[in-house]
């Protein structure tokens, strides 16, 4: 079997009493967009760290390519493109200076690295800005360069933590789409958010973080799986009595349901066609309704399943 | 990579231009204000000038040996000691209330001198000038009393005495030491520049915190990176003592060539004095730098408060407070940054390339490497507790 | 309140960083008086220098003209040390520095009239013209003595002797106001006068990245737009400001009780007491200023250090008034600290002036308005600022 790119094993992270990593273990392969999916505070970003070598840990065994890694562990950092969360650039450097700095810190080979700097530029469209200061740039150009100065030295492993955070959403697709694009052209690829959406639209395989443990892992549809719940139908039915409830709570693969202002609201678990079973029961009993809604599984309901809260705060 | 970093960090700097206008301005601006307040100060307490005295003739007789005396010290050649006006007692008392002279000398039989009083240190020169006065009436009754003594005993002896009372001999023998400038203002501008060269702390402090992961986001980025952190720190502390020099060399020739300052040595010499005060300041700033968890604010404040610490003890405000350490604790002295680098300026300018020159610049450059040392002990690479 | 708390928080955070300021600014002041009280002086003394010698003759008649020199001035004795003198002679705490070579004494009795003794003097500096005078008056006498027939002994004691008796041949004309100053209150005024320097700076320093803070560019918008009214905000910053202010100052003037004791409050250490309480505003306004440019951190340091050394120096902190030339004070009265060192001056008799309650009031008055102005300034800009960024 192939080498894992990343192998953490049993780790363990305290900040004094508090436990930010609580024996976490994952397996990334190569080829992969891995998601690590947490709310704020569940240690996606702790574990980054970790990986980079960049915070001690208290216990377990972090493995990059095969080998332990160190502070100095040169041969292992220059296979890896990392992306943080903080927008690291010079403010005194333009666009074009900023990518060739961070390049040029991977990259000896001046004409190798000016090809790679005009790729990155190209590849996050920023070319018409090459010789704009980061403070011109808006927020969401500001974060295409932080990712053009993690990739444009080609890495193997690229480490993207919350990329998209404060991007609009045209710049979050364009971001998107990219990642997709580099795992094409052979990167592996870490990709932490707390944007369900985001990590499902591309990542193929997810570990679900929370306080600091890996609650489930797997691709998307793997996740939704695991757990009862399937998909959600709402159904404007204007008159209902007691009894017509009861009649579809009966219906097979039926897990929750309830009527309020004329709204069906109906929650299934698993089970094929539960639309058609519920639809043909309605007409049956002569019974009209207006608009009907089904609504898959997310990754939220995945969340909430498992740790009884919201994965994301509407706050 | 070294060369990447260097240049790197060499455009970082020079691009902050607020900074950099600054760090450029401050001691031109304040060089400026020394050269406004302390230009006429040695003219005015410290140098040699002829003394305006009133001359009060008594009676009508003449009193010839005094008279002499007044003539002789009269008539220098260049810078007479003595500036005599005759006039009567009311009018002589008036110019000494206006202070146009400095004392009356009342001549009659008898010699007496009448001046002002100098109660306070601020009249240290017209004190002085009282005192001058002072010693030549003393030397005229001494000798009048001396010649009636002898009188009494050898009278033979009187004529050949009275020619050599009148004689204008000069016992004494001037020497220079050093072709130096002696004037002592001069170390203001010493202190300047080692304020300056201090200064040039804040530039090494962000070296330092761009290395490391828990200072800053830089930081943490540079970490990830694959490659060593002294020889990055190395080709930072360069470029950035490089541009920071070049900053404190413009400020020495500004100095020289507009306040027109005399450093009484060559500008080669104050370049390479000025150069080692560079890398010191850099070096102490790198070290701030790289102490923990402190905020930048907080760093900056420390820099600004030890490097005005150090130059006032230096003597950068009260010029003799580092005469007055050497008295009372004389190792601080010798290793107050401060001193160490106006002091090489001062041996410079006094003794040339000496000795003691030498042995500034060594300790400079101990202290700069110890600072460096232990700041790269601080920031070497290694895994954080927390970020 | 919001603003004033924020303003404190902030100010919180700057707490270490101000301590180091005061410990620091304060072993300052207080090296700084501790070293430059002088001895008192009585209504005419004439001036005593510090001479040093180098003696290789070692002879009675080198001993005698050392003692005779010893009545006058302060001896330092000093080996043949070139650099001692020279360092000496550089920093002025030599005044003088006299070598009596080998064979003084011989010369001295073969008459000979030149070469007797050798120095090494600051060039065209006045205080050694008095010392030369000095030594060849004794000479003179003694050379007198000689040519009469005496031994060398005898003409070594009897100039001695006939300088003694013709000591202090001064007679005072006039006595001005000489007020008898005690020398703890010496001290008082040296810390006050001082104390304009420092105060200046702990504002400018403690002061100026705070008031920064407000006035960086998204956050006083985002106050702006805010329901709090700017006259409100301002008054509570101006609240803030002036408690830091009244801390810094309260703090210094009980390091003063604590160092010279009850005289601090004494008539006229009061005096200078209230004179001080003027550089608060004269600080505060200054602070505002700086800050209505918002400088980066590092300028900010740059910035505050021209204007308070800057200052100090022109106005007379550092040299006194007396001795900075006319043109230099002519510029400096446009300087508010330089009608706070001349009310210090005034208090203290350090200056020309004799005290009255009017001069002083008028002083006062003069300071007020500085601050008053520069407060319109900071204002004006700041306004002016909010106004360019609007268009």
């Amino acid at each position: 079997m192939q080498t894992p790119v990343i192998k953490i094993e049993n780790l363990v992270k305290r900040y004094k009493d508090l436990i930010a990593i609580d024996h976490f273990n994952i397996e990334i392969r190569e080829g992969e967009i891995f998601g690590l999916l947490g709310p704020n505070g569940s240690g996606k970003t702790t574990t980054i760290n970790c990986i980079l070598s960049l915070l001690s840990f208290d216990k377990g065994t972090i493995e990059v390519f095969g080998k332990t890694m160190r502070p100095d562990s040169y041969d292992l950092k220059r296979q890896i493109g990392i992306v943080m969360q903080n927008v690291a650039v010079f403010n005194t450097l333009t666009v074009y200076e900023n990518i060739d700095y961070f390049c040029g810190l991977y990259v000896k080979e001046k004409q190798l690295r000016k090809k790679y700097v005009e790729e990155a530029l190209a590849f996050v469209e920023l070319e018409p800005f090459r010789k704009f200061y980061p403070k011109k740039l808006s927020g969401g150009l500001l974060r295409r360069l932080n990712i053009a100065c993690g990739i444009a030295h080609k890495p193997k492993l690229i480490i993207l933590d919350e990329p998209t955070v404060a991007v609009d959403p045209q710049s979050r697709n364009k971001i998107l789409e990219g990642i997709v694009d580099l795992n094409k052209k052979g990167a592996t690829i870490i990709y932490t958010s707390h944007y369900m959406e985001e990590v499902e639209q591309i990542c193929t395989r997810i570990a679900i973080m929370d306080g600091g443990k890996n609650i489930a892992a797997g691709s998307a549809d793997e996740l939704k799986q695991m757990i009862k719940k399937s998909e959600k139908i709402k159904i404007e039915v204007p008159m209902l009595s007691e009894t017509h409830l009861e009649d579809i709570r009966l219906l097979p693969h039926i897990l929750h349901v309830s009527y309020a202002d004329g709204q069906l609201n109906i929650q299934c678990s698993g089970g094929r066609h539960n639309l058609v079973h519920i639809l043909e029961y309605l007409q049956r009993q002569g019974l009209s309704f207006d608009r009907v809604y089904s609504e898959l599984p997310t990754l939220n309901d995945v969340f909430l399943e498992m740790t009884g809260k919201e994965l994301r705060d509407h706050a | 990579m070294f060369l990447h970093e260097f240049k790197y960090e060499l455009i970082r700097v020079l691009r902050q231009k607020e900074e950099l206008f600054w760090v450029l301005l401050f001691p031109m601006l304040l060089g400026t204000m020394f050269h406004l307040a302390l230009g006429n100060l040695n003219r005015a307490t410290e140098s040699f000038h002829t003394i305006p005295v009133a001359v009060c003739l008594e009676s009508d007789q003449k009193n010839e040996a005094f008279q002499t005396v007044l003539d002789t010290l009269s008539q220098d050649e260049d810078t007479p000691l003595l500036k005599p006006t005759y006039a009567d007692w009311e009018e002589a008392a008036s110019l000494l209330k206006e202070d146009s002279v400095r004392g009356i000398f009342r001549v009659g039989e008898d010699v007496t001198l009448h001046c002002a009083p100098n109660e306070n240190d601020a009249a240290a020169t017209l004190a002085l000038e009282q005192s001058i006065l002072e010693t030549i009436v003393r030397q005229y009754h001494t000798n009048a009393d001396i010649l009636t003594r002898i009188a009494q005993t050898s009278p033979e002896k009187l004529p050949e005495l009275i020619s050599l009372t009148q004689s204008d001999a000069s016992y004494g023998t001037a020497l220079s030491l050093t072709p130096g400038n002696m004037d002592f203002v001069i170390q203001y501008y010493f202190n300047l520049i080692a304020m300056a060269c201090l200064f040039t702390s804040f530039a090494g402090s962000y070296v330092a915190m761009h290395h490391q992961a828990n200072l800053s986001a830089l930081g943490a980025r540079k970490c990830v990176s694959p490659n060593s952190k002294f020889l990055s720190v190395g080709a930072q502390l360069l470029s950035c003592l490089l541009s920071q020099f070049f900053c404190v060399a413009v400020n020495v020739a500004y100095l020289v060539y507009v306040i027109k300052a005399d450093f009484g040595t060559s500008l080669p010499m104050i370049l390479l004095t000025a150069f080692i005060g560079c890398i010191l300041g850099v070096c102490f700033g790198f070290f701030i730098g790289s102490i923990g968890r402190v905020s930048e604010a907080a760093k900056s404040g420390i820099m600004v408060s030890v490097s005005l610490l150090f130059c006032f003890l230096s003597g950068l405000m009260i010029d003799n407070m580092r005469m007055l350490i050497e008295d009372f604790c004389p190792l601080i002295n010798d290793i107050n940054p401060a001193v160490l680098i106006s002091d090489s300026f001062l041996t410079l300018n006094i003794y040339g390339v000496s000795a003691r020159y030498g042995s500034n610049l060594f300790t400079l450059l101990l202290i700069a490497i110890l600072f460096a040392v232990s700041g790269c002990l601080l920031i070497r690479r290694k895994t954080y507790a927390s970020l | 309140m919001q603003v004033f708390k924020a303003f404190l928080r902030s100010a919180r955070k700057f707490l270490p960083v101000n301590l180091l300021y005061f410990v620091i600014f304060c072993s300052i002041a207080v090296a700084a008086t501790k070293f430059n009280i002088e001895d008192e002086t009585a209504s005419f003394q004439t001036v005593s220098l510090t001479v040093g010698v180098i003696d290789e003759d070692g002879s009675g008649a080198s001993k005698a003209l050392c003692d005779y020199l010893s009545t006058l001035h302060t001896l330092t004795p000093l080996t043949h040390d070139r650099e001692a003198l020279l360092d000496g002679l550089f920093y002025r705490t030599l005044d003088y520095a006299l070598i009596l070579p080998d064979g003084f004494e011989e010369r001295l009795s073969d008459q000979e009239e030149e070469h007797l003794y050798e120095t090494v003097q600051i060039p065209g500096v006045f205080s050694s013209a008095f010392v030369d005078e000095q030594i060849n008056s004794y000479l003179k006498a003694l050379r007198l003595c000689l040519a009469g027939g005496l031994s060398l002994d005898d003409a070594c004691s009897m100039t001695a002797e006939t300088l003694a008796s013709a000591s202090n041949q001064v007679q005072i004309l006039e006595s001005e106001t000489d007020r008898p100053a005690d020398s703890t209150l010496t001290s008082v005024f040296y810390f006050y006068q001082f104390l304009a320097y420092i105060i200046i700076s702990m504002i400018l320093t403690g002061l100026t990245p705070i008031l920064t803070i407000f006035q960086e560019e998204n956050l006083a918008r985002r106050t702006s737009c805010s329901s709090a009214s700017l006259l409100g905000r301002n008054l509570q910053i101006a609240l803030g400001s002036a408690l830091y202010c009244l801390l810094v100052w309260i703090l210094f003037i009980l390091t003063s009780r604590v160092l010279y004791g009850p005289a601090v409050f004494s008539e006229r250490g009061l005096l200078c007491i209230a004179n001080s309480f003027l550089l608060l505003p004269v600080g505060v306004s200054i602070s505002l200023i700086i800050g209505c440019f918002s400088p980066s951190g590092n300028a900010i340091n740059m910035i505050n250090n021209i204007v308070t050394l800057g200052m100090s120096f022109l106005c007379g902190i550092f040299i006194p008034q007396q001795i900075l030339g006319q043109q230099v004070l002519a510029f400096s009265k446009y300087l508010p600290l330089y009608w706070y060192v001349k009310n210090n001056d005034l208090i203290s008799g350090f200056g020309k002036e004799a005290f009255t309650l009017h001069a002083y009031g008028k002083h006062i008055g003069i300071l007020a308005l500085y601050s008053f102005a520069m407060f319109s300034v900071a204002l004006a800009i700041s306004k002016y600022k909010s106004a360019g960024k609007k268009a």
